[in-house]
Parts: structure tokens; sequence; C-alpha cells
């Protein structure tokens, strides 16, 4: 075998990998072959060499950097972790903290503003719109005062023509006669206005009519509101009014019932219903508690009250009025 | 420091079952798992980045990423290979990436021969070696420790690391095999040539010495 040939064997020699042949050929090799065991004594040297470097040793402290950065890393992890669900912590209390905030003040705003909307809606709608409809409802109150009862008969009042039943509007029903009279008190300014305030007449105050022709022009309209079939908040709210009876016994029922429907458009009644039972006459309406007293001497005009209804404070916007009308 | 050592370290079936089971913790997030294998292996890895590259503050700052790199793969890693092999093949992985580094840097910043070294054995300044300088001077000048890791330099990167493995390390051509992921006979002809290569640079460094 060739110098080249065995010099290529040397390192799988030096490595014990050669087969016992191969191994028996390069050591027989070598012992006749100077420059192949020189060869061979440079490869143990080489390796002999290398082996025997000393190991160096790691930096103090270096397990303890690789920990801290490993440490660090998991840190962030952590950190990322909590950024991702850390709102959940808090938001979710200032949410919540916010939402209890949120509904105890609309209760507390709610609580004082209920009663507000309950004694003065009428004088809030009256005072934004009375200006602007002032003309035309004087000028309505001058028909009214001609032909009075007139307008409301096609739209609420429903007359039987045989007498044989009774029709009337689900809607503006009176409650049975046995409710029990509300007391009613009024104001002494109110109770003052002159009981026979007619339209007209030069006597009227004329800042007094016109707050009370506005009012009474937007309390039409509120009747054709509500005699909108169907639930509304208005309406909710009307069903719950107290309720005023009073008895009045005149010559001619009829007439006497015309009058009182008139009078009560006049003095802004709403949703006046007139009934005709035999002779007996009933009217009904909802009408401002205010106003009350002026009915009372209107109606002192037409005939003869049987008891006046004592007047006490009234907390409702509006009250029922059922005035039952007998002959005399 | 200690003196010579012959360190080629044989792993033993009880030694890997026990790395197996550490592994395993730290698999499950268990960190303190994990440092006891860094303490365990910290040296043998450092030694296996030092000698292939050559500088002892660069193969540290490997050594660390290797073994950050070991923490953030240790759900990937399975028992197919020992835990020194795996975690050898990250060093010779990052050692790799660090010596393209510095060749790339070497490339803009030119080295002064009059700057020292830092190295474990102490700051040493680097020496070209002279046709004109006879082998027992230069012997006499240098530590031969950092002779041979400059014959090591002389290698290049891919015949360097057979050579760390199988003569520094003490793989066995299989665990070579598995580290680098070559055929057993790519192993065994790249060894065989790097030894040759390394003969001749030691022959030539250290003239008629040994």
């Amino acid at each position: 075998m060739k110098c080249g040939q065995i010099q290529k064997m040397l390192p799988a020699c030096l490595d014990g990998i050669l087969s016992k042949t191969e191994n028996a050929l390069v050591e027989k090799h070598l012992e006749a072959c100077d420059s192949c065991r020189a060869a061979f004594g440079e490869y143990q040297h080489a390796r002999q060499l290398i082996r025997n470097l000393e190991a160096v040793e790691p930096p103090p402290g270096f397990a303890q950097r690789v920990m801290a950065r490993i440490e660090e890393e998991e840190g962030k992890k952590a950190g990322i972790l909590r950024k991702l669900f850390y709102p959940l912590h808090i938001k979710v209390p200032i949410q919540a903290v916010v939402t209890i905030g949120v509904a105890v003040l609309a209760i507390q705003a709610y609580r004082s503003v209920e009663p507000r909307k309950e004694t003065s809606p009428q004088f809030e709608i009256t005072a934004s719109s009375g200006q602007r409809e002032e003309p035309a409802k004087e000028e309505d109150r001058q028909k009214e005062a001609v032909r009075p009862a007139k307008k409301q008969l096609p739209t609420s009042d429903v007359i039987p023509k045989t007498g044989e039943g009774i029709k009337r509007d689900a809607m503006t029903i009176p409650p049975p006669a046995s409710a029990p009279p509300v007391e009613t008190r009024l104001r002494e300014e109110k109770a003052t206005v002159p009981p026979a305030q007619i339209p007209g007449s030069a006597a009227a105050p004329r800042e007094a009519e016109k707050a009370e022709f506005a009012a009474a022009g937007k309390k039409v309209k509120m009747e054709a509101k509500t005699t909108v079939p169907g639930p509304s908040p208005k309406a909710a709210s009307l069903q719950k009014k107290t309720e005023i009876g009073l008895t009045l016994q005149a010559v001619n029922p009829a007439s006497a019932g015309e009058k009182v429907q008139a009078i009560l458009q006049e003095i802004g009644g709403e949703r006046i219903e007139r009934i005709r039972l035999g002779e007996k006459e009933i009217v009904t309406a909802d009408l401002n508690p205010r106003r009350v007293p002026e009915l009372v001497g209107h109606l002192n005009t037409i005939g003869e009250m049987k008891e006046n209804p004592r007047l006490s404070q009234f907390t409702s916007a509006s009250i029922s009025i059922r005035i039952e009308i007998f002959k005399k | 420091m200690s003196g010579m050592s012959h360190h080629i370290e044989s792993g033993s079936r009880p030694a890997e079952d026990v790395d197996r089971m550490v592994v395993a913790r730290c698999q499950k997030g268990d960190v303190q798992a994990f440092e006891s294998l860094v303490r365990k292996y910290q040296k043998k890895m450092l030694n296996t980045a030092y000698r292939m590259i050559g500088d002892y503050q660069d193969a540290c700052e490997v050594t660390q990423e290797a073994f950050l790199s070991a923490y953030r793969g240790i759900k990937k890693f399975r028992a197919e290979a020992t835990f020194t092999t795996w975690m050898t093949g990250i060093v010779l992985n990052q050692a790799r990436n660090r010596l393209k580094q510095m060749k790339t840097r070497s490339r803009y910043e030119s080295v002064s021969l009059d700057v020292p070294v830092e190295s474990p054995e102490g700051m040493i300044t680097r020496e070209v070696a002279s046709e004109d300088c006879s082998a027992s001077e230069q012997l006499e000048k240098k530590d031969t420790a950092r002779m041979i890791q400059d014959c090591l330099n002389d290698l290049d990167p891919e015949f360097r690391e057979v050579v760390v493995l199988r003569e520094i390390q003490g793989y066995s051509y299989d665990e070579i095999r598995g580290i680098l992921d070559l055929p057993e006979g790519t192993v065994k002809s790249r060894l065989f040539r790097a030894r040759e290569i390394l003969k001749g640079i030691l022959k030539k460094r250290m003239g008629g010495q040994g």
C-alpha cells in the first residue's frame, strides 16, 4: 500500500475506527515507513494538544445573570398578560361605579322633576304657546260664546236618539257616581276670579283673558290628542285623575246641560261629554282644579247647586268633573 | 486557574435520565429546574462557544443567548436527543451567527495588532506568525493555550466545530451527526480533513515542537 493511501487512513486509525485488517495494514506500514510514522506522530501530537486545552471557567455569577435574563423575560411576559387582563380588573369596577352613579343621579333627577310635572305643565305649555296662538284662540272663544257646545258634539258627545240606551266613549266614561268626591281647595287669588267671565265682555281683565284663552287653545289641542285610540303617557296620566261629583237642579236639564258644556269649554275643560238619561243630564269633563271655583260660580247662575264641593288642595294638574243635572 | 485538564465528558445513562426529568419540569414552567441545567452545563457550553469563537467575552454572551434560546424553546425539546446535544447544537448556531457578525464587523473595523485581547488566560496581544521568528521563540512568548486556540481559529468553522465536538467535547460520531444534522460519512470525512488541516497549521505554527 502506498504512503498516500496510508496517510488518508491515519485519522481514522487515530480514532480506532478502522477494521482489524485495515488497522493491521497501517501498523505494518508505519513500522517500515519513517515519513508515515512521523505523520502519524503529528496527528497524535495535534490531537493531544487540542485535548489538553485547559477548559475555561464561566465568569462569576454567570448562571445568575442567565437566570436574571430569563426572569426578566418572564416578567415581561407576565407584564404583557397583565396588560391584557389588567383593564378587566380595573375598568369593570370603574364602569360599575359609574353606572351606579348615573343610576342614582337619574333617580334623584326623576324624583326632583316629577312633582313639577304634576303641578306646572299647564303653565309651561301656556307660557310657551300662548303668545303665538292668542289671536286665533280669541277668535274661537268669541265664536264659542255665540254658539256654545256645538264644537264638541261631533267628536265626543253621544246622545241617544231614542233614549233606549246610552252610548258613551269608553275612554271618556267617567267612573261610577259612587266615586268619593274629592276635597278641593283653591288658592285665594284664583278664588277671587269673577265667576262669570264671559268672553267678549269688556269687564274681564285683558291679561287674564289672554292667558285663559291661550290655555283653552292648548287644551283643545290636548283634547284632540287624547281622543286618539291607544295608550299614551298623557292618557295614562289622565286615568289617574281625581274626580269631583256635582249635582245641579235646573228647570230645563237639556238646556242647562248645553250651558254647562259651553262653560266647561270656556274655562278650559277637556274631554267634555254630555249624556242624557231621560230627563237627567250628565256632563263630564277634565278640568284644571284651579278652575273649579269658576265653574261652581257659573253653575250657580244656571241652576241650583245641591251642595257646594269642599275645596281642598289638589296635587294633580287636572281633575275629572261629573255634573249631574236634574229637573227641578 | 487549575492546571491542564482533559475534559472530554461522556454522558452516562443515569445523567441523561436525570436531565430528562429536569427538562420535563422545565417544560411545565419550572424556572428553578432550568437554573439547575444552566449551572450543570454552563462550563461545557461556554467552552464549546469559546473554542468556536476564540473570544472569551463573546463566548460568554453567546452562551448566555444560547441558554435563553434553550429556555424559550424548551417546550419544543423532544427526548430524541439528550439535553446536552440539543443545547450544544444551540450554542453552535449562536456561535456561527456571532462569527458571521464578527466577520462582517472586521471588514469595516481594522483591528489594531497592539490592542490587547481579553482571554481567560489574561490580556494578551495579537501577534502574527513570522517566518523570521523561530518556533521556539514564539512558544516562549506565547501562551500555549492561546496558540492552539489560534490554530483552531484558523480552521474554517465547519472543520473547527467537528474538531471541537470530537476532540474537546468528546462526542461520538453519532452524537456529532445528531448535533450537526449531517450524515455520519460526512462527519467522518470532515473530521479527517479537519485533523489534516489542523496538523498542518500546528506544524507550521509550532515548527518542530512536540
